[in-house]
């Protein structure tokens, strides 16, 4: 209260200095403002005053108390109280410190109860799936904590192959998706006993090998996956696959994390025999992961690297090389390689146990001979959908022509595109085939002679969205550029 | 009662013109927002307080859709009414 405090006589002094009347007046005048404002209360009106604010009176009810020292019940008695509600130009003013900041909507708990769920829904299926996640978890943690870091360069250059061969990736599974229900047709007709006592020699013979050529620290995890290749690792690999696939991860991160993970799962072998449902899961994910190993080595040491996508690669290895957390050196990965690429070859042939011997030994010869099948064959897939990416991407060159349109007041090149491709959103391509003799697409001088590109069917398939979007895309560049 | 009112009143209080009146009253007003912007207490004997006060930044919950929103602080004019003027409301019959 001390501080500042204005009074009476001080607003006087201020008012007569600067409406410049004698104090005496000022006085009078402030009194009988007061007085005003008071009768007018008095009155039961409300008093407005233009930029300053409002008066009012208020009736405050009678209320029941406590004497705090007698601990007696009082009534305290209603009574009136002038209220003043300062007008918006006075709120303004005095505010003026903080009339920058502004309310603050808070979604920090929101972000958090969304957090939340998600985590529970990539969760839940796997505990759905297997009890034991958990326990993996924690071997996964133990791992972890166990095993020194390892070299990072090799990882870069593990996740920077992994996107070289990234637009081949999805064909290739395709492919192997359809080998696959042969494989599986087969596995099926052999007794699964008999399948894991063929495997269990396998893993007797090919232990001491694998143990001889490769770094101790690799040896374990190379060697859990020989071991139970077929039946015995199918529930595990259904995890992996499940694990790391519902979460949405991009193909780099399942293809690093992959070892990772069958290396955490070597703890529990052949536990989980009994799932026998999981097979088809499995079987799906080892072929995909198989075709991307592979062609990922196939271009690593056929094909020179791909120069556009090394920028790309380096931001998508940062991600990856984050979310694998484990990092794996070159040699370590090629040997993985080279057992996955063995069970491959070992399942369809089930019976021919002795193949799978020579593995370790001849790893360039057992990675070389399927991966140039699978590159192969992976080319001869997809070659339909890169053309028409190409074309899209592509500059078009407009060599033949269907037909020519002499531009007159009524044509459009939308009714010429609806007439020769049966849609009018391929004008574009009428408009890049003419771009020299049309300098705007909208007005066409009359007399234009307009010639009509053969496309290729692909090119203008109504059916397929991409053409049509694709288009459109063009349609908005072409039309943008005028305005 | 509303500003003209308040200074038709006033005039004839003073017997003096309006349009000086209302001169005055915005030169008091004018005086009176400067002082409460410079963060001064204003009292008016026996009519009471004007007073900035400042309300704390606060967090507040929509109660139906539970968004939570940062309110930030402000300044607001305070009048509290002096003692002279509770003693005379009180006099004041209470009509309801």
């Amino acid at each position: 209260m001390i501080k500042d405090k204005i009074s009476s006589q001080e607003i006087i002094d201020l008012v007569s200095s600067k409406a410049s009347v004698s104090k005496r007046a000022a006085e009078e005048f402030l009194k009988v403002m007061i007085a005003s404002i008071e009768e007018a209360l008095m009155a039961g009106e409300v008093v407005k005053i233009k930029n300053f604010g409002t008066f009012k009176l208020q009736w405050n009810e009678p209320r029941k108390s406590v004497n705090v020292h007698t601990g007696e019940d009082i009534i305290i008695p209603g009574y009136s109280k002038v209220t003043f509600v300062p007008d918006v130009v006075l709120k303004n003013v005095v505010n003026e410190p903080f009339a920058h900041l502004e309310p603050v909507v808070l979604d920090g708990d929101d972000e958090d109860s969304d957090e939340m769920p998600v985590d529970e829904v990539a969760l839940d299926p796997l505990r759905v799936l297997n009890e034991q996640a958990a326990d993996i978890k924690g071997l996964l943690a133990d791992i972890q904590a166990l095993s020194p870091k390892k070299k990072q360069l090799a990882a870069e250059e593990l996740s920077a192959e992994s996107v070289y061969s990234e637009p081949d990736r999805v064909e290739i599974q395709d492919y192997d998706l359809t080998t696959l229900d042969d494989i599986e047709v087969q596995k099926e007709k052999s007794a699964v006993d008999e399948h894991k006592f063929e495997i269990n020699q396998v893993e007797e013979v090919i232990i001491p090998e694998v143990v001889e050529n490769v770094e101790p620290k690799a040896a374990p995890a190379n060697d859990t996956k020989i071991v139970y290749p077929a039946a015995a690792t199918e529930k595990v690999e259904a995890e992996s696959v499940i694990d790391y696939g519902i979460p949405k991860y991009d193909d780099d991160d399942i293809e690093i994390t992959e070892p990772v993970v069958s290396e955490e799962y070597v703890p529990n072998p052949f536990l989980d025999n009994k799932k026998v449902s999981k097979k088809k899961k499995w079987w799906l994910g080892l072929a995909g992961l198989l075709a991307l190993l592979v062609v990922l080595f196939g271009v690593y040491f056929l094909v020179s690297p791909v120069r556009n996508s090394v920028d790309r690669s380096l931001t998508s290895l940062k991600n990856a090389t984050t979310d694998a957390k484990q990092n794996f050196s070159m040699t370590e990965m090629f040997n993985t390689v080279s057992k996955w690429v063995e069970p491959k070859k070992a399942v369809p042939e089930v019976v021919v146990v002795p193949k799978i011997k020579q593995p370790v030994d001849s790893i360039g010869d057992t990675i070389e001979k399927p991966l140039i099948k699978s590159v192969g064959k992976s080319v001869s897939v997809k070659k339909s959908v890169d053309s028409l990416q190409l074309m899209f991407d592509g500059p078009r060159v407009y060599k033949k022509f269907i037909g020519s349109e002499r531009i007159t007041s009524g044509s459009r090149l939308t009714l010429m595109s609806k007439k020769y491709y049966k849609n009018p959103d391929f004008w574009v391509y009428i408009y890049e085939a003419n771009k020299a003799s049309i300098p705007n697409p909208d007005n066409i001088a009359a007399g234009t002679l307009i010639h009509i590109p053969k496309l290729d069917a692909r090119l203008i398939d109504t059916s397929n969205p991409k053409c049509m979007k694709k288009a459109l895309e063009l349609h908005d560049l072409y039309v943008k550029k005028r305005q | 009662m509303n500003h003209k009112e308040l200074i038709a009143s006033m005039a004839e209080k003073m017997n003096s013109p309006k349009s000086i009146v209302a001169d005055l009253l915005e030169k008091t007003i004018e005086t009176c927002t400067e002082l409460l912007a410079d963060d001064k207490t204003i009292g008016f004997q026996s009519f009471g307080n004007f007073e900035v006060r400042k309300k704390e930044e606060r967090l507040s919950v929509h109660p139906s859709t539970q968004i939570r929103t940062l309110i930030p602080p402000k300044l607001v004019v305070n009048f509290k009414q002096s003692n002279i003027l509770k003693e005379k409301l009180k006099d004041l019959p209470h009509h309801d």
